[in-house]
């Protein structure tokens, strides 16, 4: 018989995802802030090329938006991260709602954040070119990379959001496992550096490095990269949820 | 900053960001949200609307790359101009550009001296058959290339004047020629890879500089403070 009480999973993640939006909108004036910043950065070049010769520098300063969209992988992280702490979860009590529930809200929640700062990560380097445009009147910039085609916006939106899904189902999956247990919080930062210090000295375990790497960072086609970004982020966000749930389990 | 202290930037900087946003996210109610509605709308708003005025642009504003044929005359200059100046026929090069000066010699000896203390231009000397106490001075330059873009208009030139018997070479003081390159979005680079429409783009300065002096025979050069490189004669001869 089915109960009166019983809400639907559907329903209930709807609903939790759309009071997240609401209520971790500050989460926004972080990502507006975090790309302030890299714009800021950006403003003095991401490289550069020098000569002197007799009394003349001659300079070439390379600009790019990547400062703004690796402080958005940055802020993507961080904010995952944050979703799992306990003043964030809390605001599940509000909903009659489970585990699965609240992770699938965030996991939709995270989907929407990604979608944001990639758009807001491509469209940062269009703005960081009128920076320069209309500070120097145009005088000095070079034309070629200056305009930003429709196929260059969507792609780059496109490559970004997924990079940043990976990113963000990453950091949620270190906050579930220190949620789990605090161990976590010393296991996880030494590994990162550990693997950080064998790779500069194992050139073996460097190469198993880059190829990992690679398998995403090499791949040309667009269809390719998306099913194994979206698989690879399927299988974190599987194996967070799962970790979620024996969490609950325990307590 | 050395290489080794990365990791820990980076992991000061996921730290930061984490305390940013919660502490970033509760000053909203500090800030007041209206105000703060207010400010995203006009970030995100920015943001939307750059690459449209981005598009309004007058392209004709930028610098734009010379073509293939200027590059490869510019460069044929800038590298014929010192081998073929140094045969005493400087003017014959391709593509290059002169500012010339006459000066009456009263006497029979010369120095010649820079305005600056560490001299750089190259100094040519060339001994004339006559001795009619003209000294004739050519500043020969080539366009000036930087990444593929002309920037000739803004290298400033020298000037060249004579005092007693003291030609003095007034070089600009130092001064900088900057370009701005954009670089394709690396994200997209990444699925769209390089454009073959697009040429690439050459990190190389083309641009050569000197001055050649014509003195009479009789004329003695005095110790100066540039090297000066005396035409051979019996290149001048074979000219």
């Amino acid at each position: 018989m089915m109960s009166l009480t019983k809400i639907r999973l559907f329903y209930v993640t709807k609903k939790q995802y759309k009071y997240k939006l609401m209520a971790y909108s500050g989460l926004f004036w972080t990502l507006a802030a975090v790309q302030t910043i890299a714009i800021l950065l950006s403003l003095g070049g991401t490289g550069g090329w020098n000569m002197g010769r007799g009394t003349i520098l001659f300079s070439i300063k390379t600009l790019s938006n990547e400062i703004i969209v690796l402080l958005t992988f940055l802020w993507a992280f961080a904010v995952s991260v944050i979703l799992t702490t306990k003043s964030y979860r809390d605001g599940d009590a509000v909903f009659v709602s489970n585990r699965l529930s609240s992770n699938l809200a965030n996991g939709a929640f995270l989907i929407t954040y990604c979608l944001i700062g990639g758009l807001s990560a491509v469209l940062g380097g269009a703005v960081l070119r009128l920076i320069f445009f209309f500070s120097t009147g145009g005088l000095g910039i070079v034309s070629q990379n200056f305009f930003l085609s429709p196929t260059e916006l969507a792609a780059g939106f496109a490559v970004t959001t997924l990079y940043l899904l990976l990113i963000s189902t990453a950091g949620y999956l270190c906050g579930i496992l220190v949620q789990c247990s605090k161990v976590f919080v010393v296991i996880l930062p030494s590994l990162f550096f550990g693997v950080l210090i064998l790779a500069g000295r194992d050139a073996g375990i460097r190469e198993m490095l880059l190829q990992a790497i690679n398998f995403l960072v090499h791949e040309s086609s667009f269809i390719m990269l998306t099913l194994k970004a979206i698989l690879i982020t399927a299988v974190v966000f599987g194996i967070a949820l799962l970790i979620s749930n024996r969490t609950e389990v325990r307590k | 900053m050395s290489i080794t202290f990365a990791p820990l930037f980076l992991l000061i900087l996921i730290i930061a960001l984490i305390c940013l946003a919660v502490y970033g996210a509760k000053l909203v109610i500090y800030i007041g949200r209206i105000k703060l509605g207010w400010l995203l709308t006009g970030y995100f708003a920015l943001l939307i609307c750059s690459p449209v005025v981005l598009w309004l642009l007058p392209p004709e504003r930028l610098s734009h790359p010379v073509d293939a044929t200027s590059l490869r005359k510019a460069e044929a200059a800038a590298q014929n101009l010192f081998p073929v100046a140094l045969t005493g026929r400087p003017q014959s090069v391709n593509g290059v550009r002169t500012l010339e000066w006459q000066f009456r010699l009263d006497g029979e000896s010369l120095k010649v001296e820079s305005s600056r203390p560490n001299p750089f231009l190259n100094v040519m000397v060339e001994k004339t058959e006559e001795n009619d106490g003209i000294i004739e001075a050519t500043y020969f330059f080539t366009g000036a290339i930087l990444g593929m873009i002309d920037v000739s208009a803004q290298v400033r030139k020298v000037e060249v004047t004579l005092t007693e018997n003291t030609l003095i070479i007034t070089e600009p003081e130092h001064y900088k020629i900057e370009l701005i390159k954009f670089s394709q979005d690396f994200m997209a680079a990444q699925i769209l890879g390089e454009d073959a429409v697009r040429r690439p783009f050459v990190f190389d300065l083309i641009w050569e500089q000197l001055l050649y002096l014509r003195i009479p025979q009789g004329v003695q050069l005095q110790k100066s403070d540039y090297y000066l490189l005396s035409v051979p004669l019996e290149k001048e001869d074979a000219r």
